[in-house]
């Protein structure tokens, strides 16, 4: 029997970056959703309520009959300004994880390696979390990548990027929420290739695939999907 | 029409239960895990004769044992029906006496005549073979008095005598034009080639042969010509009516096996879109079986699309709890999720 592998995330930006990793790390998953969320006319906010009501539960119903054999979650933790936050996306996850039977341990100080929660019925597989950037703090994907930026010279551009973004004043109509977004994607707009894709930058050593943050981020995508 | 599905005790299930159903229900789910079994027990509870079902169904699994038809020799009695039990059949076994109950139920129309509920059959009988002389030599007990209905489009393709016998049988009289079964074959036909505009019987040597005729030909081709799929679909809708046809006060079943074999994707939307309509005006339910995500895309979409024919996507699958012993369970997915799977290109089947 094949083993079927998802991988659920928020959406378009995550996937690219996922699927790019997914592809070094040689692990055979399928990233879902497949079609471009764009097609489906939905906001933008849109996206992990699809996720938290439609596809996990979905996903969850497969997986307790090995339709689906390794499932993982990737969500932005966003900002608790915004009456959102780590710990409550954590709950958001967890509280539904744990109505289909799973075990949601209290959090460790080990936390920032992600979690992979275990079924109370023998047999069913687990299902991994991770919750952007770090799995400990608010933030989105592209907070994990602006950290951890492979050399200087990436540095020196995302301080001219900064400065860029600085000046707009009143040209600048994204959020405060957005800000990591608008800062990732003039960084990779000025790379040799402008505009190229977060999970291309990766590729091309844009980011330090060494750091500790990105690290841990890999290692738990092989524990789970291995 | 079903509201709900309970089967206990029968071949794979041990206890399976289906909380709600649709008039057009879809089952998805891997080789073995039930889903042909499935629409075998609808159809010994669709029929009027549950014992002549029994047999079909044992000789093409080539059972042998009349035991084989339970899934625990420990449990005496095969439970099929909805799931508050009003409405059903049961078949028990005890000590080689067989027994089968049916509980006629209040789905849709109630009716106040009590004279024919829980009407019971007991038979000491020690074999398969046995049962079946014994029903074969006297006239057959009806056990649903005409209640319910089910006709079976299986995997095989039928022989184009069988097909003629059904169209003939079918039919409300003899002459090939202007029926109303007539022009709904040609509407279907034409979802393979818009340029079909008529179908006859054709006796050549020993054999009975379909054809077709075609705008702009005016020799009419063999039907066979066409390929396997457009037969498939001319028995498809032969077997939907029949069971429209013959439905009583309870409605009837159309249970189609592996709704996608010889046909194109393309044609798929199509092909639900008619059907969906059929069973509305037929009053008929439909159990349909894919392997095809295809098919499950275009079910979706059309499924949505209707407002006013409930269609339900029904996945069947093995637990993975080991304590649960490879025990088969259903799950029903609602319409956002039918959305979803339509939006995300998941795939379900």
């Amino acid at each position: 029997m094949t083993d079927q592998r998802i991988l659920l995330v928020e959406g378009e930006s995550d996937k690219d970056f996922c699927q790019q990793l997914i592809c070094t790390l040689k692990l055979y998953v399928t990233i879902e959703p497949e079609t471009p969320r764009s097609l489906c006319q939905q906001a933008e906010s849109d996206g992990v309520d699809v996720l938290r009501t439609i596809a996990l539960p979905l996903a969850l119903t497969r997986l307790s009959k090995k339709q689906i054999t390794h499932l993982a979650v990737i969500v932005d933790a966003d900002s608790s300004v915004q009456g959102y936050g780590f710990i409550k996306r954590r709950a958001q996850i967890t509280t539904l994880l744990e109505q289909y039977g799973y075990i949601i341990t209290e959090l460790q100080s080990s936390i920032s390696q992600g979690e992979i929660f275990s079924h109370t019925k023998a047999g069913i597989p687990s299902v991994g979390l991770w919750i952007m950037p770090t799995h400990s703090i608010d933030g989105m994907l592209e907070d994990l990548l602006l950290d951890n930026l492979g050399n200087p010279t990436q540095q020196s551009l995302l301080s001219k990027a900064d400065t860029a973004i600085n000046e707009l004043g009143d040209l600048r109509t994204f959020k405060d929420t957005h800000l990591s977004k608008a800062r990732l994607s003039t960084l990779l707009a000025w790379q040799k290739k402008p505009g190229t894709s977060a999970g291309k930058a990766y590729q091309a050593g844009v980011f330090n695939t060494d750091s500790a943050a990105l690290t841990a981020f890999t290692l738990w995508l092989q524990a789970v999907f291995q | 029409m079903l509201d709900s599905l309970h089967i206990k005790n029968f071949r794979c299930f041990e206890d399976l239960t289906i909380p709600s159903l649709g008039r057009v229900n879809l089952i998805v789910g891997k080789n073995s895990v039930g889903k042909t079994t499935l629409l075998e027990a609808i159809d010994i509870l669709g029929n009027d004769a549950v014992i002549s079902n029994i047999r079909k169904i044992t000789q093409q699994r080539s059972l042998e044992k009349i035991e084989e038809l339970f899934n625990s020799k420990t449990q005496s009695s095969i439970y099929i029906g909805n799931l508050d039990h009003t409405t059903g059949i049961e078949i028990s076994l005890t000590n080689g006496d067989i027994s089968v109950r049916s509980i006629e139920g209040k789905i849709e129309k109630p009716t106040t005549d009590h004279s024919k509920s829980n009407k019971a059959i007991a038979l000491k009988i020690n074999t398969l073979q046995e049962l079946f002389d014994l029903f074969d030599s006297e006239p057959r007990e009806r056990l649903n008095s005409s209640s319910i209905y089910s006709s079976f489009s299986s995997t095989k393709l039928e022989s184009e005598e069988f097909i003629h016998s059904l169209y003939g049988f079918l039919s409300t009289d003899d002459e090939f034009n202007d029926t109303g079964l007539h022009h709904l074959i040609l509407e279907w036909l034409r979802i393979i080639n818009n340029k079909i505009n008529h179908l006859y019987f054709l006796k050549k040597e020993k054999n009975i042969i379909a054809m077709i005729k075609i705008d702009g030909i005016n020799d009419a081709i063999p039907l066979q010509s066409m390929g396997e799929g457009i037969k498939r679909l001319l028995q498809m809708l032969l077997r939907g009516f029949e069971s429209g046809m013959f439905s009583g006060e309870y409605g009837g079943f159309w249970l189609i096996d592996e709704f996608e074999n010889g046909l194109h994707y393309s044609i798929q939307e199509e092909v639900w879109e008619k059907l969906f309509k059929l069973a509305k005006e037929l009053d008929i339910q439909v159990f349909a079986t894919t392997h095809s995500e295809d098919t499950v895309k275009a079910f979706c979409k059309v499924s949505l699309a209707d407002d006013e024919v409930d269609g339900k996507l029904i996945s069947l699958g093995r637990s993975a709890a080991i304590a649960d012993n490879g025990k088969i369970l259903a799950d029903v997915y609602d319409e956002k999720t039918l959305a979803w799977i339509v939006q995300s290109g998941m795939e379900v089947r």
